[in-house]
């Protein structure tokens, strides 16, 4: 079977199941903090997507086309389960731990997702500014937006000890945590880590451990930017079976053509991220360049975001007075846009990254 | 005789990068204007002495045999070395037309001279009246027997000046429906009645004439196809234009004229003038790979879809935009007239805003793009 062929069936599969799982209205459940909102980790884990980017032998062996294909798909449904921050984040820094990789591959795969504590604070794009303390057998300092957080799960610490940065597996049990909501209804945690002690084989790695999130991030940062497109395609196609079926002044709105020249300028966006991300996709294969990577991250990511929130927000002028009720789905793309647009660094942040690593190596 | 299309694309690629390092003299390469043909006799010589005019036509007719996916390797390494465009009309717009639809006595006298660079042909379609809605043009060729005879005016011709035939749409039936009455003709430009006034553009350049006809007699051997069958047969032939229309040749080249004025005015390292770069950065990063994406369906024989309108629209448009950034960032520079001095190069930003104009205008505005993809890919309805 070709790479095609495989990512051709992945894809087909993702949208079968995003039909029969009715995703969208899964998603719903979560923007509207229902009791009913529920994960369904092992309907993932069974076909195979939690462990896709982990070891061949754990069910994995696939790469970043593969869970690009995947996660267009997901993102035309709205897949509540957030698989690339839990599953593939976690997989991809803990891919080189010779003690600890094959054991949380094996868990994540099963369908436990773990949380990653990477981020110090809100804007950061990077390891760099991590905020944790590892000393003396533990852990002091805070970590922002951490999602996927749970007392009863074991997680990812990024630390800073004199060795270097460090990642840490830890009990999750004693660490202080508060609630933020994304717009999607997806939960996150700012962590506060006082005296949490670890042993020292949970150890995932002592130093480096800041150039293998980094990478982890950015290859995340492509996964979430297929994600985003599948979202504004999904967007997008909702808005034209709206204007082709809506009538006002006797005829569908999608006749007049200011109307056309708007639904002209968001397809040309789409297809541009479409041609980004494969685009991407090529730069991470060609090389293993942490700045070369970075900047195709930053690109995929600057573009992907500003498109699938650009979607949204002509969807609703769009759609017209009824977008802006609770009840019509547009708003359900609107917020997963926007949780994902956001995510990992924003289109303006990404702009100015990708601006600065080009300054970096025009002066160089 | 060396078989160019069994060459691999690497040997090919460099085969031809060799030949313009050794040929194609420097003071001629990435000038941003379009060249007139005396201008660019120099290079075209050495091409038609290696029968390189003409990529795309098959090999009987003068030309180099490629495949498509040759020829457009060999535009890529034309345009990447900043190559002079030579006068092409006949190249690629009436060389396929001919071929495809011409007589075998057409094909005998009008391709050799093509091929060999000695005939150089303009394009007759807009009128004052007749724009985006070409469909209703009205310069007539009325039957006269032994010859037709052309009454009307032609305009935005480019380089008419330069040459020594001209195509032309005309009407030939006025009670058909517009596109059905509408005929494909060539005229020698030396015929009587034939006459030519350049327009001056708004950057002060030549490169197109209104061309009036004052009961021009043109012999019927000049109809190309059947009367009243023009129409059909130039929309054929519209599919590789829209794509070569698309190209991200301008924006790239545009690109780096920015980059210039940038260094030397120091703009680097201002925050807001980064982001705006990098912005236009990575739509012509992005731009490039799905104007790929399209030239490849084009190497595996697959016919373009309506879709290639999008390389045009957002193509244009993203070239227009950087020449803004450089008018901006050039500040009174931008709006001065002649070659401008930034660090140790020359830039003329003022010369890159007027000549980008017109990009979103010509071969379909992007407005009529934009009706394109709404009703052939997007399925909007019609009112």
């Amino acid at each position: 079977m070709s790479a095609d062929d495989t990512i051709g069936l992945i894809a087909d599969s993702a949208r079968a199941y995003v039909a029969a799982s009715q995703s969208v209205g899964r998603a719903r459940k979560w923007l509207e903090r229902s009791a009913e909102a529920t994960f369904d980790w092992q309907a993932l884990a069974e076909a195979g997507w939690c462990a896709m980017l982990g070891p061949e032998e754990a069910g994995g062996g696939f790469g970043l086309a593969e869970a690009a294909a995947l996660h267009t798909a997901l993102g035309g449904g709205l897949l509540p389960e957030p698989l690339a921050l839990t599953a593939h984040l976690p997989m991809l820094i803990a891919r080189g731990c010779v003690v600890h990789g094959a054991q949380i591959a094996s868990e994540i795969g099963a369908g436990t997702p773990m949380a990653v504590a990477w981020q110090s604070t809100a804007g950061t794009l990077s390891s760099e500014g991590c905020a944790v303390q590892y000393q003396n057998g533990a852990l002091n300092g805070s970590a922002t937006n951490v999602v996927g957080f749970s007392h009863e799960r074991d997680m990812l610490v990024v630390a800073r000890s004199a060795d270097g940065v460090g990642i840490y597996r830890v009990s999750a049990a004693r660490i202080t945590a508060k609630e933020i909501v994304w717009a999607d209804g997806t939960r996150a945690h700012d962590l506060t880590f006082a005296e949490v002690p670890i042993t020292t084989d949970a150890c995932v790695m002592t130093s480096g451990g800041d150039a293998v999130v980094d990478d982890a991030l950015d290859q995340v940062r492509l996964i979430l930017s297929a994600e985003l497109l599948g979202i504004a395609r999904a967007t997008f196609e909702r808005t034209l079976d709206y204007m082709k079926t809506r009538k006002q002044f006797g005829r569908a709105i999608g006749s007049f053509q200011a109307l056309q020249h708007r639904a002209a300028d968001l397809h040309v966006q789409v297809e541009l991220t479409d041609a980004a991300v494969q685009l991407a996709l090529e730069q991470f294969a060609a090389t293993d360049d942490a700045h070369v990577r970075a900047s195709a991250a930053s690109a995929v990511k600057a573009r992907a975001s500003n498109t699938a929130w650009l979607v949204a927000r002509e969807a609703i002028q769009l759609h017209g007075a009824i977008a802006y009720t609770m009840e019509h789905d547009i708003g359900l793309f609107v917020a997963k846009a926007m949780t994902l647009a956001a995510q990992l660094g924003n289109a303006r942040q990404h702009r100015q990254r990708y601006a600065q690593l080009m300054a970096g190596s025009l002066a160089a | 005789m060396l078989d160019l299309d069994a060459l691999d694309e690497a040997e090919f690629r460099q085969m031809l990068r060799d030949f313009i390092e050794a040929e194609c003299p420097s003071e001629l390469r990435h000038i941003p204007r379009r060249m007139r043909r005396a201008e660019v006799l120099p290079w075209t010589r050495k091409l038609a002495a290696k029968g390189w005019i003409c990529p795309g036509w098959p090999k009987e007719f003068g030309g180099m045999g490629l495949s498509t996916a040759k020829v457009l390797v060999y535009q890529e390494e034309f345009d990447k070395a900043g190559v002079p465009r030579a006068p092409d009309m006949g190249v690629i717009m009436l060389g396929p037309l001919l071929i495809r639809f011409g007589s075998d006595a057409q094909r005998a006298k009008h391709l050799p001279p093509i091929a060999r660079a000695e005939t150089v042909w303009c394009q007759g379609y807009s009128e004052p009246n007749a724009g985006s809605d070409l469909a209703s043009l009205r310069c007539e060729a009325v039957d006269d027997g032994d010859a037709y005879v052309i009454n009307g005016q032609k305009t935005w011709t480019t380089l008419a000046q330069d040459a020594d035939w001209i195509f032309l749409l005309v009407r030939t039936d006025k009670v058909a429906k517009k596109q059905e009455g509408i005929s494909f003709l060539l005229a020698d430009i030396n015929t009587p009645g034939i006459t030519r006034r350049p327009i001056v553009t708004m950057s002060g350049e030549e490169e197109f004439c209104e061309v009036f006809f004052d009961n021009v007699r043109v012999p019927k051997e000049n109809l190309v196809g059947q009367p009243n069958q023009g129409w059909t047969m130039a929309k054929a032939l519209l599919g590789f234009e829209r794509l070569f229309l698309g190209s991200p040749k301008q924006s790239q080249m545009a690109l780096s004229r920015l980059d210039l004025v940038a260094r030397g005015t120091g703009a680097f390292a201002d925050a807001a003038f980064l982001d705006a770069y990098a912005e236009l950065s990575m739509d012509t990063a992005h731009l490039t790979r799905l104007y790929q994406r399209f030239a490849d369906q084009v190497k595996r024989g697959e016919a373009l879809d309506a879709d290639v309108s999008i390389l045009k629209l957002f193509g244009t448009q993203t070239y227009q935009r950087i020449t803004e950034l450089a008018v901006e960032t050039a500040a009174e520079r931008g709006a001065t007239r002649g070659p401008q001095i930034f660090g140790n190069d020359t830039a003329d930003p003022l010369l890159m805003f007027y000549s980008s104009r017109p990009a979103t205008i010509y071969g379909g505005s992007n407005e009529i793009q934009r009706n394109i993809l709404a009703k052939q890919v997007l399925g909007l309805p019609d009112a």
